[in-house]
């Protein structure tokens, strides 16, 4: 057993939430109202619905060996060559999500917050950053996930009740204008967004105190998660509108600086960054720890922690080069990021349970 | 120049305080996996430093999805 350490179903409910709302939050809206329009809420709510079939899959799958982790299960079940291509595969996709994650906070404290330091200083901080919480281990960090969590409510309360008086319900007609073909699109982007990287969660399952609460609190999760960003999607169509928020690159950033009362609560868009920011760290750290431990448990290392620097290394100069320009990154997300996401995290753990199951009997 | 001496020593030092512990407990298999490992990261930073274009993984991804992304595209548009 490489990792010790044991995390409680209620840090575990925590993480998850994290997990859907960071990375979506800044750029969901924009990509989901570019595509349905005005009807963007209701391509959301259609993808929730397929993300609780995802997380079914990923329960069945995580309780048919509750002892072992993603890459363990993969090569209990295909065997030991099959199973070590299958969880390299996942492990690659692990590595391109935290180079993309690394990125996209790149491109933002560069082009909004800090227009004038250079992009690699603040990738390079905050991969330091990252680094120290994944080598102090997985119960450090749900654990400060968990007391970071009333911070994240609290902001996100203020943000939802000083927008109320900003709502313009004319924005959301009118419903189905071009019928259900641009919803459908909308929802199949979103699915690769936050909902089927959840697989992610089949590392840290087996590391969960109670195994049935587990399973309550991974919907329980997705739901919640789920309803954030369905609150910032449809607040994001009912004050900017569906044309500004299509336009703008970080639609809920904007949200924020709409904000204003009595002329004097005014310019507090900050307040959605340091959302985003705690967010993203925490999905940036979980992910890089788990590609750590995913890799030494593949390498049949003593130790994942002598990983860590390395793959920092590996990550940082990944994301420089893997996209030369913004133009580039957005056009991989709007062709291959969804099947690629899906081949991994649905058509694989789906073979793996119908081999499993095959196999126990 | 500066940088790259940046990038050489950053490794050297992560190295000095990495490997010395290893030796004592006789991991030689991660010794040769955390060397490998540094050694590709350095000599991928070096040459983005040189401004060197590395071919990007990306393009061959996209080019083996784009038969696939170009039919859900159709389907639902």
């Amino acid at each position: 057993m490489l990792e010790k350490g044991k995390i409680s179903s209620g840090e575990f409910l925590i993480m998850v939430i994290i997990f859907n709302i960071g990375g979506a939050i800044l750029t969901l809206p924009s990509v989901l109202v570019s595509l349905a329009k005005q009807d963007g809420w209701i391509a959301y709510i259609i993808a929730t619905l397929i993300g609780l079939c995802f997380v079914l899959l990923f329960t069945r799958l995580a309780l048919l060996y509750p002892s072992m982790n993603y890459i363990e299960v993969n090569e209990k079940i295909f065997g030991i060559w099959i199973g070590k291509i299958s969880a390299l595969l996942f492990l690659l996709y692990l590595y391109y999500l935290s180079s993309a994650l690394l990125s996209e906070i790149g491109n933002f404290f560069s082009t909004q917050v800090l227009v004038e330091t250079p992009m690699e200083m603040i990738m390079i901080l905050f991969i330091l950053t990252s680094l120290f919480g994944a080598r102090l281990g997985l119960e450090v960090i749900c654990r400060t996930a968990f007391f970071f969590f009333p911070w994240l409510v609290l902001l996100l309360f203020i943000l939802f009740v000083f927008l109320i008086p900003d709502i313009k319900f004319e924005n959301l007609q009118p419903v189905f204008e071009e019928g259900m073909k641009p919803i459908m699109r909308g929802s199949y982007h979103s699915l690769a967004l936050p909902y089927v990287q959840l697989v992610f969660f089949l590392m840290i399952t087996p590391y969960v105190h109670e195994k049935a609460e587990m399973k309550k609190n991974f919907y329980l999760g997705t739901i919640l998660g789920g309803g954030v960003l369905f609150l910032v999607i449809i607040f994001s169509i009912l004050v900017l509108g569906a044309d500004n928020t299509a336009r703008l690159n970080y639609p809920s950033y904007k949200l924020g600086m709409r904000i204003s009362i009595g002329n004097f609560f005014e310019r507090v868009e900050v307040i959605v960054a340091f959302i985003w920011v705690f967010t993203e760290y925490f999905k940036l750290t979980i992910c890089f720890y788990g590609l750590a431990l995913g890799l030494a448990q593949l390498l049949g290392l003593k130790n994942y922690k002598i990983l860590l620097f390395p793959l920092a290394f590996l990550i940082l100069t990944f994301t420089i080069f893997s996209h030369p320009d913004i133009v580039h990154y957005q056009n991989f997300m709007a062709t291959a990021w969804t099947p690629l996401s899906l081949t991994i995290c649905f058509i694989l753990p789906l073979l793996l349970l119908i081999v499993g199951k095959i196999r126990k009997k | 120049m500066w940088a790259i001496i940046g990038t050489v020593c950053t490794g050297a030092i992560i190295s000095f305080f990495e490997i010395p512990p290893l030796i004592k407990k006789k991991c030689w298999k991660e010794i040769v996996i955390f060397v490998l490992l540094l050694l590709v990261g350095m000599t991928l930073s070096i040459l983005i430093i040189k401004d060197i274009t590395i071919p990007t993984p990306i393009d061959w991804i996209t080019k083996i999805y784009s038969p696939l992304a170009h039919f859900m595209d159709r389907i639902l548009s």
